[in-house]
C-alpha cells in the first residue's frame, strides 16, 4: 500500500519536472508556439501550488528553519544552532572531522557530527537543551536569533 | 512552426500522457477525498494540456505520435547511416 505522503511527494516532484521541461520547451520554441507552452507552464505551476499547500497543511512536506512555511522558532540544542543561519556557511560535520565550534574553544556542548541533519524534535543524544539559551522555544520568543552580530529571523 | 516545435510539442505530450496514467493511478490509491479531487482535478488539467498540444500539431497536418516530415526519429540517422 502507498502511503499519502509518499504519493504527494512523487507528484510534487513530477509537477517541478512538468514546469521545468515546458520552460525550456518555452525559450527553445518559436514564437507561434511560445505562448501556448507558456499557458501550460502557468497551469502547472498552479497545480504545484496547490499540491504544496495541501502537503504543508498536512506537515508532509519537510521545513526546515529557514525554509518557506516553517513557522516555528529556530531550534537549539545546548546553545547550539543545528542548522546554519542563512547566509551563515554551514560547517561540515562528516565523520572524523574536528567539531568547528568546539575547535574554536567556543564554550559549547559537543554536538555528535550530523546532529543538525536530524529534524528539530530529534534532539540528539547526550545533549540536553537549555531552556534559557538565546532563541530557545519558549513562551514569548519571537524567534529571532543573533548570530555574528547579525539579526536572523524565523520565515 | 519548425520541426524544432513539433519535437517539442511531441516531447511534452509523452511527458504529458505519462503523467495522466500516473495521476489516474494514484487517484485510485488514496483514501483522502481532498487528495483523491486534488489529484483528479491534475488530471483533468493534465488531460487539456494534451487536447491543446495535439490541436497545435494538428495544425500543421501531424498527428500526436507520427513523424513530421523531414523529422529524423531518435537514433534513426545512425541506424540508416549508410556504413563505410
Amino acid at each position: 500500500m502507498i502511503q499519502e505522503r509518499d504519493i504527494v511527494n512523487d507528484l510534487l516532484k513530477d509537477a517541478r519536472f512538468l514546469v521545468t521541461c515546458e520552460s525550456f520547451c518555452s525559450v527553445e520554441s518559436s514564437p507561434q508556439i511560445k505562448g501556448t507552452f507558456l499557458d501550460v507552464i502557468r497551469e502547472d505551476q498552479d497545480q504545484h501550488t496547490r499540491l504544496f499547500q495541501f502537503a504543508l497543511s498536512k506537515g508532509w512536506y519537510s521545513t526546515l528553519w529557514g525554509d518557506i512555511g516553517y513557522q516555528q522558532p529556530a531550534p537549539t540544542f545546548a546553545g547550539v544552532q543545528p542548522y546554519a543561519a542563512p547566509g551563515v556557511a554551514q560547517p561540515y560535520a562528516g565523520p572524523g572531522t574536528v567539531q568547528p565550534y568546539a575547535a574554536q574553544g567556543a564554550n559549547v556542548a559537543q554536538v555528535q557530527p550530523g546532529a543538525w541533519l536530524q529534524p528539530p524534535w530529534q534532539q540528539p543524544a547526550g545533549v540536553t537543551p537549555l531552556a534559557a539559551a538565546p532563541g530557545g522555544a519558549r513562551p514569548g520568543n519571537t524567534g529571532r536569533i543573533e548570530v555574528a552580530g547579525r539579526e536572523y529571523g524565523p520565515y | 512552426m519548425a520541426f524544432r516545435d513539433v519535437d517539442l510539442i511531441q516531447t511534452c505530450l509523452a511527458d504529458k500522457r505519462t503523467m495522466v496514467n500516473k495521476l489516474n493511478f494514484y487517484a485510485n490509491q488514496v483514501t483522502d477525498p481532498t487528495l483523491r479531487g486534488l489529484i483528479q482535478d491534475m488530471a483533468n488539467v493534465q488531460n487539456r494540456h494534451v487536447q491543446v498540444l495535439s490541436q497545435a500539431l494538428s495544425r500543421v497536418g501531424v498527428q500526436p505520435g507520427q513523424i513530421a516530415p523531414g523529422q529524423a526519429p531518435y537514433g534513426a540517422a545512425a541506424i540508416s547511416a549508410p556504413r563505410p
